[in-house]
């Protein structure tokens, strides 16, 4: 075959309109908006009912030392619900961006846009989005508590955000179905946000290190660090931001792989 | 490649699995005709029609095509939840368009191709809500809209009116007058009369 024509490099036009009507058509799908407003007051709502104001102690398990902090049930769990609803969320709008209208994105490959520029757009549409979910989210919490560190709080969401952000695109990227996609973040957005990494049951866990493997692991030590203590939390933010960059990454390779064409 | 031939296959061969599609397929297509290619169900046409858009790479062979392909497929390739207008907008984006209409030539064409279709809707409506047939007018406008010098469609009429259909076939003929080359693929080819050539593929070979 004729070889491949390599194009590089992103034009700033083409990226600005691929993200401005994709966020077109994600603010126009009823799904988004239902699960961004009510999912999260719902969860939140749940939690607030149910759990009571006994103290607790758990173990900061990326602190060096493992620390074992006091706390409130109701506020562990309040901050916990919020966790899972964003990393939930954040999942599933990049899986919706990510395997929505393939074909259709191929087209406009093949009409002249670069998949680079196309992937640029889904990454920017994913951060934006995730960004104001997770500072929704986190913010929707001060109404339920009031936590020392919210700035702190909210960069634990938006990390957990990206990081499951990040595996949404990456689930969106390697299965066709969208029941299948759906599965997939649906199960571990619970085992590993809602169950794994919750503190009562890590500090009971006899094995940590496969806890500390999934992905929601920096970001809800980041949060809690935030919500619970006064300890710097910039290491396990760091350690998330580049845990979410690596599924980032090997997302878009395959997205690439899927849409390129031969010229 | 001679003056006249727009496309030159050379031993083109495609499999899925263990299931041989296209079996060494050498052809040249000449310039300015209106060639029709049919087969049964699964005889490859689809497939060859997808090499040659550039969707899919031939395992083995070689392609030369001389110049810009417009591609209209059989289910249109759109974004269902944003407008005509909206899509149009991402596939000029997409051609490069520019926005005056005396610097690029194509801006014009657009208005047009929306004229000669007759499309009716409102270019606001959301194309989630169009009718299939109206869909497939805005897929065959958006393969034309980059003004191609190949123009390559499946299955095209399937979902037309009559009126459409006459449109279409009135716009082939200008299109093969401008000196532009037509590929239609069907598996029942309509309208004989009005095409150059009809190649008929079987069990991935041209017979």
């Amino acid at each position: 075959m004729d070889t491949q024509e390599r194009q590089t490099g992103m034009r700033a036009g083409y990226i600005y309109s691929a993200v401005r009507l994709w966020f077109i058509e994600t603010v126009r799908n009823k799904m988004v908006l239902l699960l961004l407003f009510i999912l999260p007051a719902l969860f939140y709502s749940i939690a607030w009912i149910t759990l009571s104001s006994e103290r607790i102690i758990f173990i900061l398990g990326s602190v060096k030392g493992k620390p074992v902090v006091p706390v409130v049930q109701e506020q562990l769990g309040l901050i916990f619900i919020g966790l899972a609803a964003t990393g939930l969320i954040a999942s599933f709008l990049a899986l919706t961006m990510m395997q929505r209208n393939t074909l259709a994105k191929k087209r406009l490959v093949l009409c002249g846009y670069r998949p680079v520029e196309l992937s640029a757009a889904i990454i920017i549409v994913v951060l934006i989005t995730t960004l104001i979910v997770s500072a929704y989210i986190a913010l929707m919490a001060t109404l339920f508590m009031h936590p020392a560190h919210i700035m702190g709080i909210i960069w634990g969401y938006i990390l957990c955000g990206y990081v499951y952000g990040s595996y949404g695109l990456l689930i969106g990227a390697i299965l066709k179905g969208e029941l299948e996609g759906i599965l997939f973040i649906v199960l571990l957005a619970n085992l590993d946000v809602g169950w794994l990494q919750n503190p009562i049951y890590y500090s009971g866990a006899q094995t940590k290190a496969v806890i500390e493997w999934l992905p929601a692991f920096f970001p809800s030590q980041t949060t809690m660090i935030a919500a619970f203590t006064d300890l710097p939390a910039a290491g396990p933010g760091l350690a998330g931001f580049f845990y979410g960059t690596v599924l980032l990454m090997i997302a878009f390779a395959i997205f690439w792989y899927r849409i390129k064409i031969t010229r | 490649m001679a003056e006249h031939t727009i496309i030159t296959a050379r031993n083109i061969s495609k499999s899925f699995g263990s299931n041989h599609v296209l079996n060494d397929l050498s052809f040249e297509v000449e310039r300015g005709i209106v060639l029709g290619i049919e087969g049964e169900n699964g005889s490859g046409k689809s497939t060859l029609l997808n090499i040659l858009a550039r969707y899919w790479k031939a395992d083995s062979g070689s392609l030369v095509i001389n110049g810009r392909i417009g591609f209209c497929p059989q289910s249109p390739m759109l974004f269902v939840h944003l407008t005509v207008e909206e899509n149009l907008s991402f596939f000029k984006q997409a051609y490069g368009m520019g926005k005056n209409r005396v610097t690029d030539h194509r801006i014009a064409r657009l208005d047009e191709l929306l004229r000669t279709f007759n499309f009716p809707e409102p270019l606001s409506k959301k194309c989630s809500k169009l009718s299939g047939g109206t869909l497939q007018k805005l897929n065959l406008i958006i393969a034309l809209m980059n003004d191609p010098d190949i123009l390559l469609l499946d299955e095209p009429y399937a979902s037309f009116d009559w009126e459409t259909y006459l449109s279409f076939w009135k716009f082939s003929e200008n299109l093969r007058n401008e000196g532009k080359t037509l590929i239609i693929i069907s598996h029942i080819i309509y309208a004989r009369e009005k095409l150059d050539r009809i190649w008929t593929l079987r069990r991935g070979k041209l017979v």
